[in-house]
């Protein structure tokens, strides 16, 4: 087109609505866009010496003087928590602390109880149908990491007391880690795999805390949490809370929030029940498994009250 | 004519007693399954329930007659009443076990619900009381605990989630 072809389609009447349309358009449309957050950087969100918390701390030096915590079995859970999270892409400080949550490291716990749960990772009989069945159903790291880890396919994997060191009783400390490992792996994919789904890509580092929730409180928890951010902040507080870790931080701390969203599932006591308990769980989880830049100083005071 | 005014001794203990009468069944209609008035039947009633005793009586075809009933019903509640309500949030809760393809596309446990136990319902009702369908079924409950339970040391999951349980156990029992 010719330059006074140009300026004859400027006289088109067509052509000057277009342009005023497209004038107005896209300014608003640029002052009006959605504001993505800023991520702060989550390089070092997770510490390389766990517990972070001196109060737990204090209850790992507690549960080795009473002798409820060998070194040969703390030394044991440690090295297969490095070996495990290297081979899934995991950070070791979460899947320690989830742990030390879940039964203060006591590979023994629930033996003698009467109520069906057992082992590092509090497992149930529904957790063992997982690793049992459906261990590749995300990924097939789970099963691979399983056979370099223990030589071999350890399934099926139980509570089996005697002996101890069968690869196949989850009381046998290798064979715990890298069940719960694999437990937690799930929960982080499929966490991701709803996201993904409503096109948002979070930080790996939140969504492994997001996971750590799942694993306590079901995926469906977190899940209905961030359905009632979409409904009072939209998609984009959703995406904030994955990729911001002050958002994250807000999230994980409001319990007036994840007590509204559990309303839409429990009855209003069991919500207010549960609401509290996550909030609790992931605080003592931050306190465990992250760095002080990361948590607020305020939620660091708060001593273990489990 | 003063002492006409005052209510005379039996009188007054019938007043009392009308007045008390009148309490008792105004607080009865007031906090009477306050739930339960002017809500679809699917809340009113226990919807999976009536799925579970449908194909008891008429078999599969029966079942999946209910089924597709149910699911008019809750695609247009959720389509109509604000999400919100009380009546929206049950049909919401329904459909994520049953009906997953009727919740809005924000809705985050949509992809889950397709993908996790979708199928496996499908499963078990193309081929009822068979083996196939019971480890299907198997699949499913632990699916669903492991999906739901929100406390490790004393699992649980929602009446609704145990009534499909339910459902589908009596669905591929041999």
């Amino acid at each position: 087109m010719t330059w006074s072809g140009f300026l004859a389609r400027l006289k088109d009447p067509r052509t000057i609505a277009i342009l005023i349309v497209v004038g107005i358009v896209v300014p608003f449309a640029l002052i009006h866009r959605p504001e993505v957050p800023v991520s702060r950087s989550t390089e070092n969100l997770f510490t390389d010496s766990y517990p972070a918390y001196s109060g737990f701390v204090d209850e790992l030096k507690g549960l080795r003087r009473d002798k409820k915590l060998t070194s040969q079995n703390e030394f044991t859970i440690a090295e297969s928590v490095k070996t495990v999270t290297a081979s899934m892409g995991m950070p070791p400080a979460i899947l320690w602390c989830l742990m030390f949550q879940e039964s203060r490291l006591d590979n023994l716990l629930g033996i003698e109880g009467e109520r069906p749960i057992y082992g590092l990772g509090q497992f149930s009989h529904f957790s063992f149908f997982e690793i049992n069945h459906q261990l590749t159903r995300y990924t097939d790291s789970n099963l691979e990491t399983m056979k370099s880890f223990l030589g071999r396919d350890v399934r099926p994997i139980g509570p089996i007391a005697r002996p101890l060191t069968n690869p196949s009783s989850y009381y046998y400390i290798p064979t715990a880690v890298v069940s719960t490992g694999s437990f937690l792996q799930n929960r982080f994919l499929q966490l991701k795999h709803a996201l993904r789904w409503q096109g948002i890509d979070p930080d790996p580092q939140l969504l492994w805390l997001y996971a750590a929730m799942a694993y306590n409180k079901g995926t469906r928890t977190v899940l209905s949490l961030w359905n009632e951010i979409q409904r009072t902040e939209g998609i984009d507080g959703v995406r904030a809370s994955v990729v911001n870790p002050d958002t994250f931080n807000r999230v994980a701390s409001d319990s007036a929030l994840a007590d509204a969203s559990l309303r839409r599932i429990w009855p209003k006591d069991r919500a207010h029940w549960y609401s509290k308990e996550l909030v609790l769980h992931i605080r003592q989880i931050r306190q465990c498994a992250t760095t002080s830049p990361f948590l607020p100083d305020q939620s660091r005071e708060v001593t273990s009250e489990e | 004519m003063k002492s006409n005014l005052l209510p005379k001794k039996g009188n007054h203990w019938r007043e009392v007693s009308l007045f008390i009468a009148f309490a008792i069944a105004f607080m009865f209609f007031l906090f009477r399954h306050p739930r339960d008035r002017h809500q679809p039947d699917f809340v009113a009633s226990s919807a999976l329930s009536q799925l579970r005793s449908r194909f008891l009586k008429d078999g599969i075809e029966g079942y999946l007659e209910e089924k597709r009933a149910l699911r008019t019903r809750i695609e247009n509640t959720i389509k109509s009443e604000d999400e919100d309500s009380d009546v929206a949030v049950r049909a919401t809760r329904i459909a994520t076990y049953l009906f997953p393809e009727v919740l809005p596309d924000t809705n985050f446990e949509k992809p889950i619900a397709r993908d996790a136990w979708q199928p496996l319902e499908k499963q078990i009702e193309q081929e009822p009381r068979s083996v196939a369908s019971r480890q299907s079924f198997e699949e499913l409950r632990a699916t669903i605990w492991n999906y739901e339970s929100p406390d490790r040391k004393s699992p649980e999951i929602s009446e609704d989630a145990s009534q499909v349980i339910r459902v589908y156990d009596t669905l591929s029992a041999p």
